[in-house]
């Protein structure tokens, strides 16, 4: 992809010497960015970045971030490397043989349960005839 | 489309108070504003590089800025980037916005090489000419608007050096050719106070908007 021109030469930026205050004693190009605007916006064309000027770095490897990733935790025995993130995006884990054998039998179970109960869903127009016969059978 | 990287910047309109000491002592002891032409250049801005969640802070006088290159989905994403925020508004009070952007990268495998990617676009994308015949690489960029949001949506084949190129977090299972997508999202308000909802909800229409942008230029590739 042919890369996009960088704008920094568009941006209305001001040199260090016009900004160096009388009681500031240490040179700023020493210690502080070398341009910088002044409370004032940038130019239209400027894109979403992470920085320009120059800055202080430091390396380290973790931070603590109260995110739901460390509140979070997920434990599914027969998936130990199922994450919450995975969870998250959408991603499940393919069930086991095991697990797909109890979900028949659950689902079976289920059926005969509701056949032998006669649970009929409950709709709007039930609901109505319940409330005008004062009666919960159908 | 893969999510490959997301940067998140809220540029102030002035320097935070943290890096204009002078200017607060100044106030705290006389009560008064220091005068404009008195106003010192604010300290350097401060980066955070960290390693194990590929993760990169930056706070400066004029920005504040988060970038992500580990971006497994949207949620751990959005989830972050608050976390972020929410611990850098418990340090120092955030100024008001003058814009907000949400900036992600995006690539799809391609299954030919370069120059075969580079006359697809070209036969897909463009009307035949002579300047469309004799370029050997693409770079397509529109401008969209999404209610009072705008998108700068660029996208183009890229090579493999140049994709390392446009990470800060690279990975080493990248491949060869790619389709890639960037899309920078943002909002350029009066004056605006951040509030945790607002960039929260900003984040999420950001970030869900690339994906459907990522979704319609694979579309728009497949020839269908």
């Amino acid at each position: 992809m042919v890369p996009i021109a960088p704008v920094e030469a568009e941006h209305r930026l001001f040199p260090d010497t016009q900004l160096f205050a009388r009681y500031v004693k240490l040179d700023p190009t020493v210690w502080a960015p070398k341009l910088y605007w002044r409370g004032r916006s940038r130019e239209e064309t400027e894109e979403t970045i992470s920085n320009r000027q120059r800055i202080v770095s430091f390396d380290i490897d973790t931070i603590a971030l109260p995110t739901a990733t460390d509140r979070w935790s997920v434990s599914l025995p027969e998936h130990p490397e199922t994450t919450f993130d995975d969870l998250r995006a959408g991603k499940w884990p393919k069930p086991t043989e095991e697990e797909i054998d109890a979900r028949c039998k659950a689902i079976e179970l289920a059926r005969g349960i509701r056949t032998q109960l006669d649970i009929k869903p409950l709709t709007t127009s039930i609901i109505i005839r319940q409330l005008r016969e004062g009666s919960e059978r159908t | 489309m893969n999510l490959l990287q997301v940067v998140v910047e809220l540029r102030h309109h002035e320097p935070l108070k943290l890096f204009r000491p002078y200017e607060e002592l100044f106030c705290s002891l006389t009560g008064k504003e220091l005068p404009e032409k008195e106003r010192t250049l604010p300290l350097p801005g401060f980066e955070l590089n960290i390693g194990e969640r590929k993760m990169r802070v930056v706070i400066d006088p004029a920005r504040t800025a988060v970038v992500l290159g580990y971006v497994p989905n949207i949620g751990y994403c959005i989830d972050n980037v608050m976390a972020t925020f929410n611990k850098i508004g418990e340090l120092v009070k955030l100024p008001l916005l003058t814009r907000l952007g949400i900036r992600s990268y995006w690539i799809e495998k391609a299954d030919v090489n370069f120059t075969e990617l580079v006359s697809l676009y070209k036969e897909i994308l463009y009307k035949p000419n002579i300047v469309v015949e004799q370029s050997t690489d693409i770079n397509t960029t529109f401008t969209l608007s999404d209610n009072k949001n705008t998108a700068t949506v660029a996208f183009g084949p890229m090579e493999l050096s140049q994709l390392k190129g446009m990470l800060l977090f690279p990975s080493s299972e990248l491949p060869d050719v790619v389709t890639f997508l960037d899309v920078d999202y943002y909002l350029k308000p009066e004056p605006l106070e951040v509030t945790a909802r607002m960039l929260h909800d900003f984040a999420n229409a950001g970030l869900n908007y690339a994906e459907k942008q990522s979704q319609r230029l694979m579309k728009i590739l497949s020839k269908e």
